[in-house]
């Protein structure tokens, strides 16, 4: 059995952790940029996964998210491989893209996610100041968009949380979670990067941890520069062997 | 049989074994390896029985796909923390396993530089 209130409590645990109050939407990235040997690998993994999680005997860490997913996606997928990270005893987790489903420590790290990126209290504050301003008992389809926007996560994963919480009814939810948002979105001034993957160009990185063990080793002299290099193409860091590939020089402003 | 032989050959056996372990601890059928290896399924059940061969090439690629080292085909005990999928054999692709095995690698080197720089600092 899976105990909501435990998996809620251990969101604003990790929030805590983190440095993030329990209210704000986060900039999950970023967070997970700052955590101590930690590498994030972004890979286009296809249909089927979602992300992977691998903890390493030293505590030298990777998680890997699918990057041909949509931003909204990608910042659920994450949040997800962090209850891995911090909740699962498991050393090693490689998770299938369907929400809510499969084995029971799976459906604890969507709901995880979805309480990390999402807290209850937030979310239901939110809910209830868009009833307010309708002047309506039932969220419309851009009041849905515009939670997802402020959550930063994908509508699929709006809808059926906002469903749980019972702030949708189950034939709304239905009708809702399988339509396009993006023109809709966009109709409402929204930006649609959420519901986006990353540039083709983009889906191919690592970062964190990894980059920063490279630079050590190479800088202590205990690898050569031509094992140096490999350890970076390894993990698509090309522009790092070849120098980069964006033009322009950097502003400094 | 000279020495060297007998070893050569207990290594052999050795490696057949480790295979179907690692195999049949990340729950994946042999199907699976077949496609993602691109040979015939005939060739990795003689395999796992000893009586054919992978090359060097296909182990590199397998020990990538359940994270271990080389070494680990030729170890008397296995890695403590078997690789799990949470698909079924049946829906895994030879992508999800392509996946798995590119950040398999980083997550290895990334235990190989902190070893290096564990060993520097003794």
């Amino acid at each position: 059995m899976i105990c909501t209130s435990d998996i809620m409590t251990k969101s604003i645990q990790l929030r805590t952790k983190l440095g993030e109050d329990a209210n704000s939407p986060i900039d999950i990235f970023a967070l997970a940029q700052d955590i101590e040997q930690l590498t994030i690998v972004y890979y286009p993994m296809g249909e089927n996964l979602s992300g992977i999680c691998l903890k390493g005997a030293a505590g030298n860490n990777v998680i890997s998210i699918n990057s041909s997913m949509t931003v909204g996606r990608q910042r659920f997928s994450l949040a997800h491989e962090l209850y891995h990270l911090y909740f699962d005893k498991n050393m090693t987790a490689v998770c299938a893209q369907k929400i809510g489903v499969g084995q029971e420590t799976e459906k604890e790290a969507d709901l995880f996610a979805s309480y990390f990126l999402m807290p209850a209290a937030a979310l239901q504050t939110k809910v209830e100041m868009l009833k307010a301003k309708n002047d309506s008992n039932d969220l419309s389809i851009y009041d849905v968009i515009r939670l997802e926007q402020y959550f930063q996560v994908s509508h699929q994963a709006a809808v059926i949380r906002l469903r749980q919480d019972k702030l949708l009814n189950a034939d709304a939810a239905d009708a809702m979670i399988s339509k396009g948002v993006r023109r809709l979105a966009e109709s409402i001034g929204y930006s649609t990067e959420l519901y986006k993957p990353l540039p083709v160009e983009k889906q191919y990185m690592t970062y964190g941890n990894y980059i920063d063990q490279a630079e050590q080793v190479l800088k202590r002299g205990l690898v050569s520069d031509g094992k140096y290099e490999e350890l970076l193409l390894t993990a698509f860091r090309s522009d790092l062997v070849y120098g980069d590939n964006e033009e322009g020089e950097e502003i400094i402003d | 049989m000279t020495r060297e032989r007998v070893s050569d050959m207990s290594k052999f056996k050795m490696i057949a074994e480790r295979m179907k372990e690692f195999r049949k601890n990340s729950g994946l059928s042999q199907a699976n390896i077949a496609c993602f290896l691109g040979v015939d399924q005939s060739l990795i059940s003689k395999a796992e029985n000893g009586e054919r061969s992978l090359s060097v090439e296909m182990l590199e690629k397998l020990a990538a796909l359940y994270g271990v080292s080389m070494l680990a085909f030729e170890e008397d005990t296995l890695p403590i923390n078997p690789l799990k999928f949470a698909l079924r054999a049946g829906e895994l692709t030879t992508a999800d396993m392509e996946a798995v095995s590119a950040i398999n690698r980083i997550a290895l080197n990334s235990e190989f530089m902190a070893d290096l720089l564990a060993g520097e600092q003794r």
